[in-house]
């Protein structure tokens, strides 16, 4: 209540001499109070009593139509508030005065959230793009996040035309003819760690892929070495943990060597063909596997 | 001044939150079954679509391949992906490969509509002695021709 001075004394005849327009503005203030300020009861309620007994009010609401469009325009909650019209105080004449100053909070609370979300997905857009642009600039930005990219290697693209070499290494093991599926880079090794014989091959030729293995068994370890003809990209995941992948050069061509746990795989592409040996093998035995590639 | 410094506070938190999520499921990843894998769809012709996966283990597993595929269609222009078809092991035994250390080239097809767009989860899987890993992985997106 903006005037303390009717409260202090009890005395509300002031509200007598007012007109009704005067009294329903004190009304509207009072509804516009911030929240830690209390508003004056007794005389909110004589108020009222004034604008009631002088019937003014009610002249507006003969017609029962007028009166329920006015209702519905002012006081009407839409269902989209999810609120109920009965979430109120008990109090019945508190309800009235404090109907629109009800609506406020809610209405702020919602802009403060909105205004939480819009911040937190800029600044997470911005430490995406970031992160991912120092990724490709070489940089590891922010360990921890970027960590889990390293957890899956996987070629994206396959871009580069590279020179098709020699072929001849393929007959060496003369068990599937690779120059057929149009195989003519060196990509089958002819050293591996001390007791690995080969067991046996598989050949999957489809459209979108043509599938070579070679596998190789020592005990209970065995070496797979396959060679992936690509039709379209490859999207293959290989599986790592989050130690370091090793680049080593060999052959002109980039060999990336990461550890998934127990085993040691080997990925590289040449010409249009995904390449990788995957065992239990050391990273030293994995270079001079590939030394012995080319 | 001060509502906005609690905003900001809060949005860091968001943020941060989100990061240990991603750097918790980080610790899933390297597999003591999977070595590699990759699944492919693409159009054959005549609306018909083909899908392929291939699993690499890190041993001969006692079950290697895919336990579930669901694939999605798209009409062209909408963005709104819809369910299809599942193929799942009841109706697809062959979807897990025994004894291997590889599993390739289990094709699965699917008559769809020339124009419209297709991708499948693919919930790929291998295992040995009783324990075993999943990955889902998405395909990419053929258009059916």
């Amino acid at each position: 209540m903006p005037d303390n001075s009717y409260s202090a004394i009890r005395s509300y005849c002031q509200f007598d001499k007012m007109n009704t327009a005067q009294l329903k503005e004190i009304l509207r203030r009072d509804s516009q109070l911030p929240e830690n300020e209390d508003s004056d009861m007794d005389a909110i309620l004589y108020i009222m009593d004034v604008i009631a007994k002088r019937g003014e009010d009610c002249a507006e609401f003969t017609n029962a139509e007028k009166a329920w469009d006015i209702f519905n325009e002012s006081y009407s909650i839409q269902e989209s508030d999810g609120k109920s019209l009965y979430e109120f105080d008990s109090d019945e004449l508190n309800q009235t005065a404090s109907l629109d100053r009800d609506r406020q909070p809610n209405t702020r609370h919602f802009r403060g959230l909105l205004r939480v979300a819009v911040i937190a997905a800029i600044l997470a857009a911005t430490l995406l793009i970031g992160t991912v642009s120092a990724y490709a600039m070489g940089y590891d930005l922010w360990g921890a996040v970027a960590d889990w990219t390293k957890d899956i290697f996987s070629f994206t693209t396959v871009s580069e035309e590279k020179f098709y070499g020699e072929a001849g290494i393929v007959d060496a093991l003369n068990t599937i003819d690779l120059i057929e599926y149009g195989v003519t880079e060196r990509v089958l090794p002819t050293w591996l760690p001390d007791g690995y014989k080969y067991s046996g091959s598989d050949l999957f030729e489809k459209s979108a892929r043509t599938v070579i293995r070679y596998f190789y068994t020592r005990d209970n370890s065995e070496i797979c070495v396959s060679i992936v003809v690509l039709s379209s990209p490859t999207m293959r995941h290989i599986e790592k943990n989050d130690s370091d992948v090793i680049i080593y050069t060999a052959g002109n061509t980039e060999h990336y060597i990461m550890n998934n746990l127990e085993e040691t795989n080997i990925a590289w592409v040449t010409g249009n063909c995904e390449c990788s040996i995957i065992g239990d093998f050391s990273i030293e035995e994995a270079k001079q596997i590939i030394d012995s590639i080319y | 001044m001060k509502n906005t410094r609690r905003t900001v506070c809060i949005a860091l938190i968001l943020v941060f939150a989100l990061g240990m999520g991603t750097t918790a499921s980080a610790a899933l990843t390297a597999s003591q079954h999977l070595a590699s894998y990759e699944a492919q769809v693409w159009g054959i012709g005549s609306g018909d679509i083909c899908i392929w996966y291939d699993v690499v283990g890190t041993g001969t597993m006692d079950q290697i391949g895919a336990t579930e595929i669901v694939l999605q269609q798209k009409v062209a222009g909408s963005t709104v992906w819809a369910n299809v078809k599942t193929f799942d092991l009841v109706s697809y035994p062959n979807m897990l490969g025994t004894n291997r250390m590889a599993y390739t080239h289990t094709e699965y097809y699917y008559s769809g509509i020339a124009g419209y767009s297709y991708r499948a989860y693919v919930m790929i899987y291998a295992g040995k002695g009783g324990s075993g890993s999943y990955r889902q992985f998405t395909t990419n997106v053929a258009v059916a021709t």
